[in-house]
């Protein structure tokens, strides 16, 4: 771990100790769907209002399953910018969670989320939707 | 016997848009029927060489783009010549002479006739929060290196050529590997590896630029 992500981490663990009791932690998943093209790369720019990103994991798939690069900076705002890609041969198809965002809600969160990339094997950039779903809160 | 065609006469008569009198001739010149007969041996050859499918290869495609791109960034890489830092000075002299000029008007003499009340108002009124304000030539310069020198870095990092910035150039960086250094050392340290493409990914996801 480098020195500025334990910076962000401590970051966002004094911010999570600051925080009120009605404060919930939550997981929110990131699918990116590319339709019978296999994703190989994906950027996303994902925005939270009344949430704290904590954690990034990867995705469900094995080319996806490391966590995404992402600006350890996010860690203590709410804005995040994932992308991740795969040279391999077993890539997914279809809808696919690329990444969990995991989140510290202070209040009723709202979360947008924008495709900035999608590319297939083969480099090439191709079409596909970008959604963003809340787990059960873990709390 | 009429004159011989000329060689586009002949090669419309090859292709039949040709003359009716030079077609005639051809039919009773042995001279134009030899060169009529090269004229449709090059034609025939030049169409196989259409035929055949030109395939690059994705890495070589990928090389290719490498040093187009390197090569482009060292051009712009290079000091700036003297001629442009004297552009440069002559901007920030036109700027600030702009700024002596504007007060100069604004403190000049009024004519009789001029209603200056809305103007007094104006400049009663606190300044508007211009961030190009005249009287900070330095900054704007400072602002406007700090743009190129953000631009260089976008032009390094756009390895796949397409004008965009993001994961899909450290994903063809991971595609090109191993790629001779320098072009694939992005991170300068004298090789191109892994390490170029984490550089190249970081950039892409940084919150300053996103």
């Amino acid at each position: 771990m480098s020195a500025r992500h334990a910076i962000g981490a401590a970051a966002a663990l004094m911010a999570l100790l600051a925080s009120s009791a009605r404060a919930e932690f939550r997981p929110v998943d990131i699918y990116v769907d590319a339709g019978e093209v296999a994703l190989a790369a994906y950027q996303v720019e994902v925005r939270a209002a009344g949430a704290t990103i904590v954690g990034v994991e990867g995705g469900e798939h094995a080319a996806f399953a490391e966590p995404a690069y992402y600006d350890p900076a996010a860690l203590s705002g709410g804005r995040i910018i994932l992308a991740a890609f795969s040279t391999g041969h077993d890539l997914p198809g279809g809808r696919t969670r690329v990444a969990t965002l995991h989140m510290h809600e202070s209040s009723e969160a709202r979360y947008e989320v924008k495709l900035m990339a999608a590319g297939d094997a083969g480099g090439r950039r191709t079409r596909a939707t970008v959604s963003v779903v809340s787990r059960e809160t873990q709390r | 016997m009429d004159r011989h065609p000329e060689l586009l006469d002949l090669e419309a008569v090859r292709t039949g848009e040709g003359s009716a009198q030079d077609a005639r001739h051809v039919q009773t010149c042995a001279d134009c029927q030899a060169e009529l007969a090269e004229l449709t041996r090059l034609a025939s050859a030049a169409a196989a060489m259409h035929d055949e499918a030109l395939v690059v290869p994705a890495e070589v495609d990928a090389r290719i783009l490498w040093h187009a791109r390197k090569r482009a960034l060292a051009a712009r890489r290079r000091p700036p010549s003297w001629p442009r830092r004297t552009a440069l000075v002559a901007a920030a002299a036109i700027l600030v002479a702009a700024g002596v000029t504007l007060r100069t008007v604004q403190k000049g003499a009024v004519p009789a006739n001029v209603d200056t009340r809305a103007a007094d108002r104006l400049a009663s009124a606190p300044p508007p929060p211009s961030p190009e304000r005249h009287a900070q030539p330095a900054q704007a310069m400072a602002r406007a290196q700090r743009h190129e020198a953000m631009d260089d870095e976008r032009a390094a990092t756009d390895v796949n050529g397409d004008g965009s910035f993001d994961i899909l150039d450290a994903f063809a960086l991971a595609r090109a590997l191993p790629a001779p250094a320098p072009s694939g050392d992005i991170n300068g340290d004298g090789t191109a590896d892994r390490r170029d493409v984490d550089e190249v990914a970081r950039r892409a996801v940084s919150l300053v630029q996103g």
